[in-house]
């Protein structure tokens, strides 16, 4: 003997489950569930049985009315808290908040002529450069790549040059789930002379991202890399 | 399909009662967004109002299995917390929007709470499908030479039982589908006849078997089943019914092979004679022929 549970019907369509027959016996089951769950319950006994008895039967409004009636209505403790707690199944969990990751990297100086100071800057050899790269990477193996950039068209000659910062945080674990990098360039020892700016370079899904810089300030010293982060966003 | 349940009124019902100060609509789409705050907020007044009265319902349901000698291994908040959950797996379900409203939602419970008792109850596993009188083996009756199908009307599921309610709600359509096929020039009543005949047999051996609760739990599956999904007049369903109730301690006629109880009924409903039981297996063979060369069209009947 077995309970009504442990007997199943394999029809083509797969088994009837407990909550086909629910949905058929409170009368929202669709079209396909409900031809499946007649037409097995009609050749199969024991499934025949376990709907049959699912089924409401005539004097169902009574049954209620008679659970409806009794004034009681203490609820144990016990059966409060597993009510309460059977939702949690229903809870999406959100992905975890990535935290801020403040990366190892060596303060590296930056050569490109846009940031070198303006006493250099003005060295007609400089002058001439209109394109430069430099790359630098963290201990973590996130490239940070500058690359300056003539200045637009249009401009004049007077324009201030552009500077381009690309990230790449692909190769890091777990480095698509950050949305942005926070690349920070400062004087002579992060401290020392000219106010550090920080430049932020939205990544995308793959942790690759891009941003061009204008108007970079005034540098009085040479200038370094200090600092990469990275951020949820 | 999805009305087979007889249309209820909730006007009057006593669930009314418990549809205050909470909304069904709150709850389902608090629990399709999956936050737990919203769900908090939706779910608890619901609680406050149903757990008494579901756990209440249950308990009762255990008390009478228990009354019957039907035992099962849960308690009553047992129960009622798994109700809670069936019914919320529901309403995330596709089916969950054809859940109309609070009392709706609250029926839905109260089912489900029956469902997982029965779920859990211990009863006799009679696995016998085919009826007694259909077997060739009866000790006393010769071996059918008749060209049975390999399945019986039954056998063909969902497909026989499209056929079947085309056969009681569009008679053109079935008439169309057997003269396609060839496989029978028959008035359709003769395969109405056989198709309530099948019906009243398996209700009388699903009751020879049964008394008490599962007797009318037998009753009211065949019922919802013939009248609710295959479309056959509740008074005729009920002549039947009864015919069928009549024979469950006799054997078939010795001459006709037939349960004569169950013949006559079939004649009064539909105005035919089944006869005896060859004409009933060459009828059960062309329908078998008939649900074989058109299956497909058939199903596709039967997402209409």
């Amino acid at each position: 003997m077995t309970t009504n549970l442990e007997t199943q019907s394999h029809g083509t369509d797969g088994a009837v489950s407990a909550q086909d027959i629910l949905a058929v016996a409170s009368g929202v089951a669709g079209n396909a569930t409900a031809n499946r769950v007649w037409a097995e319950s009609a050749t199969d006994r024991a499934l025949r049985n376990r709907v049959a008895w699912s089924l409401p039967p005539e004097d169902e409004e009574e049954q209620i009315a008679d659970a409806l009636a009794d004034a009681s209505d203490a609820v144990s403790e016990r059966l409060q808290n597993r009510v309460r707690s059977l939702t949690e199944r229903f809870v999406q969990v959100k992905p975890i908040a990535v935290a801020r990751r403040v990366l190892s990297v060596l303060e590296t100086l930056l050569r490109l002529p846009c940031l070198a100071p303006a006493v250099a800057a003005s060295d007609p050899a400089a002058a001439d450069l209109r394109l430069a790269t430099q790359t630098v990477s963290t201990k973590e193996g996130v490239q940070v790549l500058f690359q300056q950039l003539p200045p637009t068209s249009g401009n004049g000659g007077d324009a201030d040059p552009i500077l381009r910062v690309l990230v790449d945080a692909s190769a890091l674990e777990g480095g698509a789930d950050y949305g942005v990098a926070t690349v920070t360039i400062a004087g002579s020892g992060g401290g020392g002379g000219d106010t550090p700016f920080p430049v932020t370079v939205p990544l995308n899904a793959q942790g690759r991202g891009l941003i061009d810089v204008g108007n970079l300030p005034p540098a009085t010293s040479g200038r370094y890399l200090v600092a990469v982060s990275l951020s949820p966003e | 399909m999805s009305t087979l349940l007889p249309s209820e009124s909730h006007s009057r019902s006593s669930l009314n009662a418990l549809a205050n100060g909470w909304s069904f609509v709150a709850v389902r789409d608090a629990l399709r967004s999956g936050d737990g705050a919203g769900i908090d907020r939706a779910v608890a007044p619901l609680y406050r109002q149903c757990i008494a009265p579901l756990e209440r319902f249950a308990a009762n349901l255990i008390r009478k299995g228990e009354a019957v000698g039907l035992s099962i291994g849960k308690d009553s908040d047992d129960i009622a917390v798994e109700a809670f959950d069936r019914v919320f797996t529901l309403v995330v379900g596709e089916n969950g929007g054809r859940i109309r409203d609070e009392v709706h939602f609250l029926r839905t419970l109260f089912r489900a709470a029956r469902c997982i008792w029965v779920d859990a109850l211990r009863l006799p596993d009679t696995r016998r499908s085919r009826p007694r009188s259909d077997n060739p083996g009866m000790p006393d009756e010769p071996v059918s030479r008749s060209p049975l199908p390999e399945a019986a009307l039954f056998g063909s599921g969902k497909t026989a039982l499209v056929a079947l309610r085309l056969l009681f709600t569009d008679s053109d359509r079935i008439g169309q589908l057997f003269r396609k096929c060839g496989a029978g020039t028959r008035h359709f009543r003769q395969y109405q006849a056989l198709a309530l005949y099948e019906l009243g047999e398996r209700v009388r051996d699903d009751l020879e078997d049964t008394d008490g609760e599962a007797g009318a739990a037998a009753r009211r599956f065949w019922r919802q089943l013939s009248v609710g999904g295959i479309g056959i007049a509740p008074r005729d369903w009920s002549v039947l019914e009864a015919a069928a109730i009549s024979c469950v301690a006799e054997n078939p006629d010795a001459e006709t092979r037939l349960y004569e109880p169950i013949r006559v009924a079939v004649r009064t409903v539909c105005g035919v004679d089944l006869q005896n039981r060859d004409k009933r297996y060459v009828l059960r063979y062309e329908m078998g022929r008939m649900l074989a060369a058109c299956r497909t069209e058939i199903e596709t009947m039967g997402w209409e």
